[in-house]
């Protein structure tokens, strides 16, 4: 089985799914814990229920499963967890258990388990990585991360760590989640700053890919293959800044027939180049969001632009926020690609239920740019979560 | 009574304790506060010569330790919490280790070179180890402090 198999843990229930995924976590940590001076067990997980509202909008792009539905909002594209007009637990709801074993001052060996209510239950070994400390400034790690295309990319799982119920789906939310491969990470000082910078490469290939069952009912297997990245980002008090660049090159392969589809150049192979910027202030007790990000997938299908702006106010253990941001396409290709267009105004009010646990009620709503022929259709969505960390 | 107020209110006391962070008593290394901070955040690993700075930190929910980070990290507990979180769960910074009290941290800073803690200055003025530190700052109370204090309270 392989760690890249997305969905082939996606089977026999939670519970079998969890073992599978907790005999997996113990598998690369073995070596190390037979040595180990320290092993530390922690995790994370968010219980989040909701639903939509709104008048019925009918033949969105979504695939057919979605037809059916007056109303929906994709709250998680990577694993297609969408709310629809009936309360569910399920889009959202996820539990993450990660294992780290110390087997020197400078080598440590990590494994992160995660387990999704979408689609009746899943697990998966989606962190699995040595680490090691190269410098007191640079460190290497080789295994399998999470790609980080965005400011809070990788720690997207971890509600607690952030004041939405999710990050705003219009940037966070792509067909790969992660890759294998290796990067080396730079932590150091620059005139009075802190810098952080990371170099990536590797490859990803997600079978059964989830994001694709938004578009398809067939089953198709994404390929992000020769990942190339780096990030810097720059921290000082209050404010926090980073850039981030991402290339590969990209394939879908259709699982019923095994053949490679034809994208919308009539090739089956295209480059991808991702980047974008991201500005943080917290000031307390203000808190500010921003990012802007272009996906550029002209060469092959379209381009897109993605941005939001997010204004908090901390008051005790309550962090009121509201956030706009929008998704916004445009193609070389019209006759084969439609475009797709959506803006989203939310507001969110977290609450400190301990010092380690967070509730949060979240309101969504989305106007669809191109009510002809809608991605998903305007909607409102209401998500109430309850995320901890222990 | 007196021990009652002592036990019963801790962060209170601790709002009106002195906190100094403390370095190796053979450490030579000027430090600023925004250093410091660095330091604790794991943002830097390093002294400013460039030698390897290793911060120690007290217990997890010790009020020493929430007033640190209110003085000197400007974050209050939940936001600490969130900090290393994504820091844990991202394969980022690590955490500094984690000692139980005052004593633990003087003595692991005097028998450690590249060491930095902080602890209540009463305690580094009473240690029979007192020789082997040094005290590198005083962590001032934030002007917000009366502020956050007074809510508290009427939690």
């Amino acid at each position: 089985m392989s760690m890249t198999d997305d969905n082939s843990w996606h089977r026999g229930g939670v519970l079998a799914c969890g073992l599978r995924g907790l005999v997996a976590l113990a598998l690369p940590l073995a070596a190390g814990l037979a040595q180990a001076t320290d092993f530390q067990l922690s995790g994370f997980a968010s219980v989040v229920g909701g639903r939509t509202y709104g008048g019925c909008v009918t033949n969105t792009i979504l695939a057919p499963t979605y037809q059916p539905y007056c109303t929906r909002y994709v709250a998680d594209w990577a694993h297609e967890g969408v709310y629809r007009p009936a309360f569910s637990w399920s889009p959202e709801t996820k539990v993450g258990v990660q294992g780290m074993a110390q087997v020197s001052d400078d080598f440590s060996a990590t494994g992160q388990v995660v387990g999704r209510a979408v689609d009746g239950g899943m697990a998966s070994l989606e962190w699995a990585y040595l680490t090691y400390k190269l410098t007191p400034t640079w460190t290497l790690q080789v295994g399998r991360k999470r790609l980080p295309l965005s400011h809070l990319s990788d720690v997207q799982d971890v509600g607690y760590a952030y004041h939405w119920v999710r990050p705003p789906p219009e940037i966070y939310g792509w067909d790969a989640v992660n890759y294998n491969g290796v990067n080396a990470t730079y932590r150091g000082a620059m005139a009075g700053w802190s810098v952080k910078s990371n170099v990536f490469w590797g490859n990803e290939i997600s079978r059964k890919n989830l994001y694709s069952r938004l578009f398809y009912d067939e089953p198709k297997d994404v390929r992000w293959q020769h990942i190339m990245g780096t990030d810097f980002e720059l921290n000082r008090d209050w404010f926090t800044t980073r850039l981030f660049y991402v290339r590969s090159d990209y394939q879908q392969v259709d699982r019923n027939t095994g053949t490679l589809d034809l994208l919308s150049n009539g090739q089956t192979e295209g480059r991808q180049v991702f980047y974008g910027i991201s500005v943080s202030a917290d000031l307390d007790p203000w808190v500010l969001r921003s990012e802007y990000s272009l996906f550029d997938r002209n060469r092959y299908t379209y381009k897109a632009d993605a941005a939001m702006l997010a204004l908090g106010y901390r008051i005790g253990d309550f962090t009121p926020m509201v956030t706009v941001s929008g998704y916004r396409e445009s193609t070389n290709f019209p006759e084969q690609y439609e475009t797709m267009r959506w803006t989203n105004r939310s507001f969110v009010l977290r609450f400190e239920a301990t010092k380690s646990s967070a509730i949060k009620l979240q309101l969504d709503d989305v106007r669809d740019g191109k009510p002809d022929v809608p991605f998903a259709g305007s909607a409102k969505a209401l998500t109430l979560s309850y995320d901890i960390v222990f | 009574m007196v021990l009652w107020l002592a036990l019963a209110c801790p962060l209170v006391a601790h709002a009106q304790a002195q906190i100094v962070a403390i370095v190796h008593a053979a450490n030579q290394e000027a430090l600023d506060e925004d250093t410091i901070v660095k330091i604790f955040l794991g943002q830097v690993r390093t002294f400013p010569s460039g030698s390897e700075a290793v911060a120690v930190d007290q217990k997890e929910g010790s009020p020493m330790r929430e007033e640190f980070g209110l003085r000197l990290l400007k974050r209050n507990p939940s936001q600490v919490k969130a900090y290393w979180s994504r820091q844990i769960f991202t394969g980022g910074a690590t955490p500094p280790r984690q000692l139980e009290d005052d004593e633990a941290v003087l003595k692991f800073v005097a028998n450690t070179p590249g060491a930095i803690g902080y602890v209540d200055a009463a305690k580094v003025e009473a240690a029979k180890l007192k020789g082997g530190v040094k005290v590198i700052k005083r962590i001032s109370q934030s002007p917000l402090e009366p502020v956050r204090a007074a809510l508290a309270k009427t939690d």
